[in-house]
């Protein structure tokens, strides 16, 4: 197989190569849930909320970002998928699984004519998982074990039709992992590195279009444009991994859902 | 998951389809799989399905999985063959190149 650690799990360019927003995300304390017995202004509350959903780092990107129309549509669109919802024990919690239409106000106009129009147009599923498992079978002894394929965001099975993406993304890590997703859907570009440099320089356009941080944070120039030759540099740095005294045998995910209401704004 | 039955299936190649399955993961890491897609002469049973099978690694250009009309034989667990189970070329034992 190609680009794969010896826990199964791809390994891709360089370490650094292509960090995801999750990571990003998550490397950014979170604070604690905001006192809701208190009067809160809804600049607070929201920012709160967005905290809680996206850490940090990510809001503190948004608020401080110079006025433009991107970030704020960006803002706005968190906060309709950052609605507190009431739970069972009196308490307020945020939301963070997300659904085709938070993802789709996430996208804005344009961008979500452009997943809905690959999805609907070639025929692709949606689905969310839980988790996902390869089972192994091992060369020495002929022992399977099924192990856990830890950190898969998303993918894409062409044979099928089908794009999964992983259950407990926050949001926007989910719609931009949906777009990246849509985006091998879309490619003409046949070779395989060359087509994940294309889609991964459409996504960053994607980023920059809606006001949110790189996915990483070489790939953007100073002044704030896509940096196509650190993407195309990461992707071909790749590492090529072949498992050693092992073969995969098949894959299963667990928890999935069919996730509808795919539509044009 | 334990192999249990092994089934003997005859089939013929459909397709190979390149970059079938495309992997992201939080790191920013990312993988891509090449898949036959099979059109299954035995057994009766497994015949309206078309049976994907999917390469860990890329098999080489003259090998059977690439040859659209192929016919192969070969056997697969039979716990494997469910709707919910992704296969991989790892499953596929006894491979053979029928005439």
């Amino acid at each position: 197989m190609r680009l794969e650690d010896d826990a199964g799990k791809p390994t891709a360019a360089s370490p650094n190569t292509g960090r995801s927003s999750a990571q990003r995300f998550a490397a950014a304390p979170h604070v604690g849930a905001p006192r809701l017995d208190q009067p809160e202004t809804l600049t607070t509350h929201l920012t709160f909320a967005l905290q809680r959903l996206v850490g940090n780092a990510a809001v503190a990107h948004l608020l401080h970002q110079p006025a433009s129309p991107a970030p704020v549509r960006a803002v706005q669109a968190l906060a309709d998928v950052t609605s507190p919802i009431h739970g069972a024990g009196g308490g307020t919690v945020v939301q963070r699984a997300w659904t085709a239409d938070q993802l789709m106000k996430l996208f804005g106009s344009d961008d979500n004519t452009v997943v809905v129009a690959t999805l609907l147009g070639n025929g692709y599923q949606v689905k969310s998982f839980e988790k996902a498992f390869d089972t192994w079978k091992y060369d020495a002894d002929g022992r399977e074990e099924e192990v856990e394929l830890r950190g898969l965001s998303g993918n894409t099975n062409t044979t099928a039709k089908v794009i999964r993406i992983r259950e407990d993304l926050p949001p926007q890590e989910a719609a931009g992992t949906l777009f990246h997703e849509t985006g091998h859907v879309r490619s003409k570009v046949k070779d395989y590195l060359k087509q994940e440099i294309a889609v991964r320089v459409e996504e960053e356009l994607f980023l920059i279009r809606r006001g949110w941080p790189p996915a990483k944070p070489s790939w953007r120039k100073k002044d704030g444009t896509v940096d196509e030759d650190a993407i195309r540099k990461d992707i071909e740095g790749s590492v090529h991994y072949n498992p050693m005294g092992r073969t995969r045998t098949g894959r299963r995910y667990e928890g999935e859902k069919d996730i509808t209401g795919w539509k044009y704004y | 998951m334990s192999a249990t039955v092994p089934v003997h299936v005859i089939a013929t190649v459909r397709q190979y389809i390149p970059d079938a399955i495309h992997d992201h993961f939080d790191d920013g890491s990312f993988a891509s799989y090449d898949a036959t897609q099979l059109a299954v002469v035995e057994p009766e049973r497994l015949r309206p399905e078309a049976l994907t099978i999917h390469h860990s690694e890329k098999p080489t250009p003259d090998s059977p999985w690439r040859q659209v009309g192929r016919r192969l034989s070969f056997t697969i667990p039979r716990d494997l063959l469910r709707p919910d189970t992704v296969l991989f070329d790892g499953s596929v034992q006894d491979l053979h190149v029928l005439p």
